[in-house]
């Protein structure tokens, strides 16, 4: 049935209606896998969180709130999740192999990524990004979650406290530091005139 | 490094970057102290030049990999505790339903490939569907023993397997139209990539033969 809002699908799907969790994901598939994605750097491990955070709005739906927006609860689990992926990340980093890209991005995803543009601005729109990437990437945790939530989400502050669980000065606080980070590790890699 | 605004006035800062600095007599009083405060107004500058570069930049992010999930298949159905052991009947009736009515169609496969005359095929199917009847009959027979056994209606039950079935059904449907759309990505995947080697061949065979042309 078209028209029917995020939290009255979860309602669906609590009562068992087998189409519901299918139309939730179809509308957050994208934004989910984007926002896991720009935490993590990582496709395969973004697609794995993706899986298991909507394996959870199925298994658990009953854990869902009524009155709560489904997005917030999603994102939580999502974030949950890819904490605990970078947890073990750095935990095991001793181990692994370096990462074959800039950001641990295989090297043939870049170049599908990079395939619109000439050679020239291709490279100078790579060395750029995987600027901005490093630096997002040096970032704390807990700045990289607030930018990311609200610079690529587009999330209100109030929102994205809702999700961290902290009040909401706390996510300005988090956003203003996270920013001048930014600012100055894009200044010591020499690309300050953006 | 970035400046240091005045520790009193950096959330009105992040507040006002995004647009949510209100109400307006927040804004005025910003702006005021922007005006006299140099750290502050050189730390605006570096958090605007940092959005700008997140802006700008529009960082990529590749195409989300098909996610393959089986939902219903996951699914475990929620019976009433309460209903005790009548529930697990209820799921073993189920099976045995789905079993049931799946009438000849196993039988036509195996069959069809042995070289049986009609008559046998017909003889075998019938063989079968005598069996599966009988399974069904004496799967009723246990149910309904055990159904009175734990203060279970014969009622309810029919109506917990009537709701079986219809989940059984549900389950195929859903796992069914999941499968299509499997199957149309990657007939549209293969398309594509048939597309672009036949597109990369040309492009060899033109490099090979300079007077040639594509058309």
């Amino acid at each position: 049935m078209p028209g029917r809002s995020d939290e009255e699908l979860v309602l669906a799907l609590r009562d068992g209606d087998p189409d519901a969790f299918g139309l939730l994901v179809f509308r957050w598939q994208e934004p989910l896998f984007r926002f896991v994605y720009r935490i993590l750097e990582r496709r395969e491990d973004a697609r794995d969180i993706c899986q298991e955070t909507f394996l959870r709005v199925l298994r658990q739906p009953d854990r869902f709130q009524e009155g709560a927006r489904f997005s917030t609860w999603m994102y939580q689990i999502a974030l949950n999740l890819s904490r605990d992926q970078l947890r073990r990340r750095k935990r095991w980093r001793f181990l692994a192999p370096a990462p074959p890209g800039p950001d641990g991005e295989p090297a043939r995803e870049r170049e599908e990524l990079d395939r619109e543009a000439t050679p020239i601005e291709a490279l100078e729109s790579r060395e750029r990004r995987d600027a901005v990437t490093r630096a997002l990437g040096d970032l704390p945790p807990e700045q990289r979650e607030v930018l990311v939530l609200k610079e690529f989400e587009g999330l209100k502050f109030r929102e994205i406290a809702e999700i961290l669980g902290c009040p909401e000065s706390t996510v300005k606080s988090r956003m203003y530091y996270g920013l001048s980070g930014l600012r100055s590790a894009l200044a010591r890699r020499g690309i300050d005139g953006l | 490094m970035a400046t240091e605004a005045c520790s009193s006035w950096k959330e009105r800062l992040i507040a006002e970057l995004y647009g949510e600095l209100s109400p307006e007599q927040e804004r005025e009083d910003l702006r005021a102290h922007l005006q006299r405060c140099t750290a502050c107004t050189a730390a605006w500058e570096d958090l605007t030049a940092a959005r700008e570069a997140l802006r700008s930049l529009d960082l990529p992010v590749p195409a989300p990999p098909r996610l393959a999930l089986f939902p219903m298949a996951r699914r475990r159905a929620v019976l009433p505790f309460a209903a005790g052991f009548a529930a697990a009947a209820v799921l073993a009736l189920g099976i045995g339903v789905g079993w049931a009515m799946r009438g000849p169609a196993p039988v036509s496969g195996p069959v069809a490939s042995t070289g049986l005359s009609e008559t046998d095929k017909a003889a075998v199917a019938a063989l079968v569907r005598e069996r599966v009847a009988e399974e069904r009959k004496s799967f009723e027979q246990a149910l309904a023993q055990q159904a009175s056994a734990s203060g279970v209606s014969r009622e309810e039950v029919a109506r917990l397997v009537s709701a079986s079935e219809r989940r059984i059904d549900e389950r195929r449907a859903t796992d069914m139209r999941y499968v299509l759309g499997e199957i149309g990505a990657a007939e549209m995947r293969a398309g594509a990539s048939i597309g672009e080697t036949q597109k990369a061949l040309q492009y060899v065979a033109l490099a090979n033969n300079p007077g040639a042309s594509l058309h």
